[in-house]
């Protein structure tokens, strides 16, 4: 697995466990790797690639 | 007539003839404690709880009353400012009228401690009276105190319902992962709707650009986005796997 992709699925992991307090700041980093990821690809955009990582049934 | 004034009256029953108001007292040696909000005679004092009031009889025509006051504040009279707070929860400076004596200053003697001060009244008639004076807008500090306890529940609150979302999470991890039932995802999904429901009412108050407190509209907004990807990635259509895998490997030029 890519090294940016395990740290953005770890953000996101952080981001839904975590204690509310911290929820903004792992929201603020799951959202700058996404959007770093989403550089890569020319109008992709984050529903689309949120959809990319959901894994499928 | 009754005299009111600092919660002052005269009644034939009290001691020395006088009663003493919640917070206030007033005779030759009382004391009187404490309270928080009160009135007097009709008026309502704000912003100011006298935590002790002690009133010290002096020769001639005059007494001293001394005020303590728990913090900082602002007192407001009927109609026009009767006190003001220092910054350090001393009086800076009191305005008062006496009874139907012109306006006056009243001086307050700064005293010592936390929001202490002293003010020199005048016996008036051998009644010591304090007419109310026309009344400016009866606010002060009540909406300050809303406001903060208002802030402090929506805090509460806001926390609580983000912390669900972890809750959920585990849940989702236990019930969801392998084969759903049908019943699983009605029920995961009007979850996740209530919630959203709810985190939309609370963005009314915290994206206001005067709500006071970001660190709680930020945790609210983040919360927002989980809950939106939630709905998203647990109920709706999921993308095919080569399609999900040729996107990554885009995005992600080390995939490997």
């Amino acid at each position: 697995m890519s090294l940016e992709l395990e740290r953005l699925l770890n953000a996101l992991w952080e981001r839904d466990y975590c204690e509310p307090k911290d929820r903004a700041r792992w929201k603020a980093t799951a959202e700058r790797l996404i959007a770093d990821a989403c550089t890569g690809c020319p109008g992709l955009g984050r529903e689309q690639f949120m959809d990319a990582l959901t894994p499928p049934l | 007539m009754t005299a009111v004034g600092f919660g002052l009256t005269q009644q034939d029953d009290a001691p020395n003839g006088l009663s003493f108001a919640p917070g206030l007292a007033c005779g030759p040696v009382a004391k009187a404690k404490p309270l928080d909000g009160y009135h007097l005679g009709g008026d309502q004092f704000r912003g100011c709880a006298f935590e002790e009031i002690v009133e010290m009889d002096q020769p001639g025509r005059e007494h001293r009353l001394a005020l303590l006051e728990p913090q900082a504040g602002r007192m407001a009279g009927r109609g026009k400012v009767l006190g003001e707070f220092g910054s350090r929860g001393r009086f800076a400076r009191i305005m008062q009228s006496i009874g139907n004596s012109a306006d006056q200053p009243l001086d307050v003697e700064e005293g010592h401690g936390r929001g202490c001060g002293a003010i020199w009244l005048p016996k008036l008639s051998g009644l010591w009276q304090f007419e109310p004076i026309e009344i400016a807008i009866p606010v002060g500090d009540i909406i300050g105190r809303l406001q903060n306890r208002w802030l402090a529940r929506l805090a509460e609150t806001a926390e609580e319902w983000s912390a669900f979302v972890s809750i959920l999470s585990r849940w989702e991890d236990n019930n969801l992962l392998d084969n759903p039932t049908p019943e699983l995802l009605a029920d995961h999904k009007a979850t996740v709707e209530r919630l959203l429901a709810f985190g939309s009412s609370l963005s009314l108050a915290t994206e206001n650009r005067r709500f006071p407190d970001r660190r709680v509209a930020e945790m609210v907004a983040a919360t927002q986005v989980v809950l939106q990807d939630k709905l998203r990635m647990w109920h709706s259509p999921r993308m095919s796997r080569t399609e999900s895998d040729r996107l990554l490997a885009a995005c992600f030029s080390d995939t490997q």
